[in-house]
């Protein structure tokens, strides 16, 4: 892969073991454009996941190598399924909670926070605690804590499968808003065909576990993607390829 | 939901009552002498009469308990703090604080009486000791086991380690903390209990287990009585009081741990 000032982070031929000797990558490429974004779908256990944090910086991988662009702590911010907030904090200081910890003043922290409490409509509940939110209002305060430092690379771990299907439809869209108003580079992990080819720019599907890159399927469909895009005969042609690679991937390793 | 409380207490307090006219019943109906069992109103009375001596004795070993758990909280939750901090301490220190807790304070007592001659600060020493473990093994509990979600979120975000102590363990420790406070608070009085048994502090300064102890030389069994019942007061009222301040402190922002009493 050539050196590229766009990349953000690049996984390159990445293997990664477990000290329990369980081979969750093998082989793995990927990279991460500023302001692109990108779908990774696979089989549960395939090591996306652990694909993500080792963008993340949180892991070290076995083999490979990984380049990233980024130095600064806040640069790369990342998302869980469970939404992971603070149980005795408001919802106000778990969005401050990462501008705290790089000791940002407290004036300009505040305006950050209400910047991004209003990217995903929570300014009403700033002073409530996360046990008094609904599941969809706890993620939206998981995605304000990610927005709240300006981060350049956005690592979502399949952040709204615990949601109902209505909420997951609603904040798919309101995070391509936040998406297309802020230019963050996207890695979204989900095992939801559909979603991955609602939101993305590329679909990247995983085999099962050790993971690699099986296929990479392009979404040429422009921005803003509205739920008409749902419905229409392109987008379940796309998804049908992504399951069809999906099922060859996983026939392929058995 | 209310009238249920207030049901509840109404039976609990009928409970009492019946309890105590039965007692009373027996004692009259069985003509058991009083240095045998003294009904309750016998009980009742010797608080009255005595309440020159009980009274002073009754602020003693409210001191010596009311110090101890005091210093329990200080030192047990600093010191968790401090193991939690570092792996060396807790390797070290961590094995000498489960020794200290699993010796029993009779047998401790005698020496620490020996080698600390302030009498009252030896007291508080052995009730000390034996309400320092659960506050501090508590409160490690809760340092060391803080979601691990949360902790990668604080290495994501380059959080020091103070940052990680101060924004996610010592807020994550609280409830056990608390928890671990109210086993201390009656475990002090106990050990208040055992440390007067083990001094035998007689004169102005002598608390409630030592007239207790001089009413069964007496062969005074209704001034027992009455000092063991304002024993058993104190320790319903420290467990009361730090229920009110884990209420207070957990309140609104930790909501399941404030369903128990």
């Amino acid at each position: 892969m050539r050196p590229d000032p766009d990349t953000l982070a690049a996984l390159e031929e990445v293997a990664f073991v477990y000290p329990n000797g369980v081979v969750a990558l093998a082989g793995l490429e990927l990279r991460v454009a500023a302001g692109s974004f990108t779908c990774l779908v696979g089989p549960s256990g395939c090591g996306k996941t652990t694909a993500l944090r080792l963008l993340a910086g949180l892991l070290a991988p076995s083999r490979g190598r990984i380049r990233r662009s980024m130095r600064g702590p806040g640069e790369v911010a990342l998302v869980f399924q469970d939404p992971t907030l603070l149980p005795w904090a408001t919802v106000r200081d778990n969005v401050e909670l990462p501008l705290r910890l790089r000791r940002i003043a407290r004036r300009e922290a505040r305006r950050e926070v209400e910047r991004a409490l209003d990217l995903v409509g929570l300014g009403e509940v700033a002073d409530a605690y996360p046990h008094e939110l609904s599941g969809g209002m706890r993620m939206r305060v998981s995605l304000a804590r990610a927005l709240v430092s300006r981060p350049k690379l956005m690592l979502l771990d399949e952040p709204f499968a615990a949601l109902d299907e209505i909420t997951r439809f609603r904040l798919d869209d309101e995070l391509l808003t936040a998406w297309g108003s802020q230019g963050w580079g996207v890695v979204f992990v989900t095992h939801s065909v559909f979603e991955s080819v609602y939101l993305g720019q590329q679909v990247l599907v995983m085999t099962p576990r050790p993971g690699r890159i099986a296929a990479r399927i392009a979404v040429p469909e422009p921005y803003p993607r509205t739920p008409a895009f749902r419905a229409s005969e392109r987008y379940l042609r796309l998804c049908s390829r992504v399951s069809e690679a999906l099922e060859r991937a996983a026939d392929a390793s058995a | 939901m209310r009238s249920r409380a207030r049901t509840e207490r109404l039976l609990s307090g009928l409970l009492v009552a019946a309890l105590l006219g039965g007692w009373e019943a027996v004692v009259r109906l069985g003509e058991i002498p009083a240095y045998i069992l003294p009904g309750p109103l016998l009980v009742a009375e010797a608080l009255w009469r005595d309440w020159t001596v009980l009274g002073p004795a009754l602020l003693t070993t409210l001191a010596i308990a009311g110090l101890a758990l005091l210093a329990a909280a200080a030192g047990g939750g600093l010191l968790a703090v401090l193991l939690a901090l570092s792996r060396w301490l807790e390797a070290g220190l961590l094995p000498l604080a489960v020794t200290l807790q699993v010796v029993p304070v009779v047998s401790i007592a005698p020496l620490v009486l020996i080698y600390v001659e302030e009498v009252t600060l030896a007291l508080v020493l052995c009730a000390w000791l034996v309400a320092f473990y659960p506050v501090f093994s508590n409160t490690l509990f809760g340092l060391k086991h803080t979601d691990p979600m949360l902790r990668d979120l604080f290495r994501l975000y380059g959080a020091s380690r103070l940052q990680r102590l101060y924004y996610l363990e010592l807020p994550s420790a609280l409830p056990h903390f608390l928890a671990g406070l109210r086993i201390s608070g009656g475990l002090a009085l106990v050990g208040a209990v055992v440390a007067e048994f083990a001094a035998g502090t007689a004169g102005a300064r002598a608390g409630l287990a030592f007239r207790l102890l001089e009413a069964g030389w007496r062969l005074d069994m209704p001034r027992m009585f009455a000092a063991l019942l304002l024993l058993a007061l104190s320790g319903v009222a420290i467990h009361g009081l730090l229920a009110l301040l884990q209420r207070w402190l957990l309140g609104r922002r930790y909501p399941r741990m404030r369903e128990d009493r």
